[in-house]
């Protein structure tokens, strides 16, 4: 223990010895008084002097102005609350080594075909596995790191094209996941199957089970005499109505512009003979007043629990949360997204229709959010959830993916 | 409280011993019966004991709904979701044990700690309760829940003074509640059941119990439960449910119209501020959570 001590009195030395120090300073300080106050500069020589400090800053920093150098392009900005959004555009060129097939379901995208997300995710799945039937890795690079490249850059094309969906995005998670954990030594003929057995799985799995689960699980809410508001169509509310075939129940099928979705549920209903209404959004108060639970597609459930669905949705979980009608949602677990959007006007899909001297320019946005608390529930394959447990099912479902 | 010997008899004998004694709740009196099950069980394979454990949880939720009396006028739905929980357990030891004896001994071992769990869970309740209870508290109590009773009497035992009020209906039930609380030493008071929204501005604390908890944090009890919560909504009081975890069922009401029978009601979890649990104090949407979590 001596050296300790030895320390700790060499210690208590020093703080004494700066004690000290201190203590003579400041009574030196004390004795000459404040030291001179700077000379008082007026306003304009105070601002001048600013200038030229900063000036001199930037002169610093770009040392040798290059007076060739063209000046930079002005930044566009957006001129409405909507100006932010990017509009469907089959005008993208390629890039490079984009197969024909995925360039043919870009035009397709860019045209506005596909109605809902379910189709979206399907027509991209067939493109994928067409694109790589054709697939031949450079020879110098491995097949598994190459193939994760090629999907990466079609996904970028197809981006460009249209808005991904939550479904696309699902999809192509899954299969570069696929890719890029092939092993590095994979034959071209064996990564191809590896991506072929993936496309066929997500679209069985994750789409047609699904679809067909939450119909089963959907349609046990539906009792006589009940009657059924849906609004435009979703492949899960078919299934639903489907399911229920056999019950006394009516539907009111509620529809808008531009796409008149709806129609197709309507004839799907129509040849099962099941008593339908079709009305139009403008009319459908009356009938939410009536109804005694109305079901809704989505294109996405967001971690917090809100809905992204087809432009309208919210008017009509608004109206039936006005007589407390329950509001179910369907949705296939794989467009639980794991981000959140605050409103329609944050991310969306604007089209605009063309303008004439007699009609002023239209814009329409594809998607709306309802807010969580005008759901009662989310039927998913895995079950009926409050919207305030899809970020549970988000968590449960990656962490599932990942063991 | 030994459980009693399940090794003679059929699956509804079974449960009717374990119920004999008044001291166990109807879902737990039916686990012990599945426990016997698996004693008895000749069967060599997992698939064949889950069979065997499918048809005994069949046979013991249709002999409560054909002899209602024995839940002592409760709904089935707390012994289905007991039963289904169970059925959980087992399959998730199965999925973590390869060999079928082994499994079959970890099984065993883990359903008695699940029954003992689910008999403590009163007491585990009354803990976490407590805390919500002060001193001279007027607490609102609907229905007939031995989990309230036991917060109660615990809260009085700890030196916390409290009133009881009382809701009484046709059925006299609250009569026989509010005798049992003055045994205990609660000051109680007996009201009408038309008088809640009178009552409920000198109430601090709604306490009611729960037949089953839905997946979404609502509950399924003694009908008269919605009115209770409308009007503490209403007047902005809390309330509370006290429950044992193991009455959180696989059942996601919409509304009345998706209730067994007219002897119950539905509430919403909007209504409900906390729900007092053996698994802690959890909000309603962290309900849904817990199930998830059972059942992915």
């Amino acid at each position: 223990m001596a050296p300790a001590a030895a320390t700790d009195e060499e210690k208590a030395k020093k703080a004494a010895e700066k004690a000290r120090r201190k203590a003579e300073f400041e009574a030196k300080r004390a004795k000459e008084g404040n030291p001179p106050k700077k000379k008082q500069l007026s306003k304009a020589e105070r601002r001048e002097l600013q200038e030229k400090q900063r000036a001199d800053k930037e002169a610093k920093k770009n040392p040798k102005p290059k007076a060739d150098k063209p000046p930079p392009p002005p930044v566009e900005r957006p001129t409405t609350i909507l100006g932010h959004l990017t509009k469907a555009t089959s005008s993208t060129p390629p890039a490079d080594g984009v197969p024909a097939s995925i360039v043919e379901l870009g035009q397709k995208y860019a045209a506005g075909e596909f109605d809902g997300s379910n189709d979206r995710c399907r027509s991209l799945l067939d493109a994928v596995r067409t694109s790589i039937k054709d697939y031949a890795p450079p020879p110098d690079a491995a097949a598994a790191r190459d193939l994760d490249v090629k999907l990466k850059s079609w996904a970028s094309y197809l981006e460009k094209c249209r808005e991904p969906t939550a479904s696309t995005l699902a999809a192509l998670k899954r299969l570069r996941l696929v890719a890029s954990t092939l092993p590095p030594d994979i034959s071209p003929s064996e990564a191809q199957a590896a991506v072929e057995t993936c496309c066929d799985r997500f679209r069985e799995e994750r789409v047609e089970l699904a679809v067909r689960e939450i119909g089963r699980r959907g349609a046990q809410k539906i009792r006589d005499g009940d009657v059924v508001v849906a609004y435009g169509y979703a492949d899960a509310v078919e299934a639903l109505f489907s399911e229920a075939v056999g019950r006394n129940f009516e539907v009111v099928v509620v529809d808008s512009a531009p796409a008149f979705a709806g129609r197709r549920l309507l004839n799907a209903l129509y040849a099962k003979r099941v008593r339908t209404t079709y009305v139009r959004l403008t009319a459908a108060a009356p009938e939410i007043e009536r109804a005694t639970l109305v079901v809704l597609g989505a294109d996405a459930v967001f971690s917090n629990g809100s809905i992204l669905a087809r432009s309208g949705a919210f008017a009509v979980a608004a109206l039936a949360q006005r007589r407390h009608v329950p509001v179910l949602v369907t949705c296939e677990a794989y467009k639980c997204h794991d981000r959140v959007r605050l409103d329609a006007a944050d991310a969306n899909e604007l089209f605009e229709f063309p303008s004439s001297d007699d009609t002023p320019p239209l814009t329409h946005l594809t998607y709306d959010v309802t807010p969580a608390s005008y759901v009662s529930a989310v039927a998913t394959e895995h079950g009926l959830l409050p919207p305030s447990a899809v970020a549970a099912l988000i968590r449960e479902l990656a962490e599932k993916e990942t063991a | 409280m030994a459980p009693p010997a399940c090794a003679s008899g059929d699956v509804e004998a079974c449960f009717q011993r374990s119920l004999a004694d008044g001291t166990r709740a109807a879902p737990v009196a039916a686990i012990e019966a599945l426990l016997g099950v698996i004693e008895r069980s000749g069967a060599q394979t997992m698939h064949g004991l889950q069979d065997e454990l499918c048809e005994g949880r069949k046979a013991l939720v249709e002999f409560c709904e054909q002899r209602p009396a024995c839940l002592g006028g409760r709904t089935e739905l707390g012994v289905s979701s007991g039963c289904e929980l169970f059925l959980r357990h087992v399959t998730r030891t199965f999925l973590e044990f390869g060999d079928f004896s082994e499994c079959r001994d970890e099984i065993l071992r883990r359903g008695r700690a699940f029954a003992a769990h689910a008999t403590n869970a009163r007491d585990d309740i009354a803990g976490h309760a407590s805390s919500f209870l002060r001193d001279g508290s007027r607490v609102l109590v609907h229905g007939r829940s031995r989990v309230v009773q036991a917060t109660l009497k615990a809260a009085a035992k700890s030196g916390v003074s409290l009133e009881a009020v009382v809701v009484n209906g046709a059925d006299d039930c609250g009569a026989c509640v509010a005798q049992e609380l003055r045994e205990e030493g609660i000051t109680t008071r007996i009201i009408a059941d038309a008088a809640v929204a009178r009552e409920m501005e000198v109430i601090d604390v709604v306490l009611v119990g729960a037949e089953a908890v839905a997946e979404n944090g609502g509950v399924v009890n003694k009908v008269g439960t919605l009115t209770v919560a409308c009007c503490a909504r209403a007047m902005r009081r809390p309330l509370y449910v006290a429950a044992e975890s193991y009455k959180f069922a696989r059942a996601f009401p919409l509304g009345q119209r998706d209730l067994p029978n007219a002897d119950v009601d539905y509430t919403p979890p909007d209504f409900i501020e906390l729900l007092f649990t053996d698994l802690g104090v959890l909000t309603p949407a962290a309900v849904s959570d817990e199930l998830i979590r059972l059942y992915q």
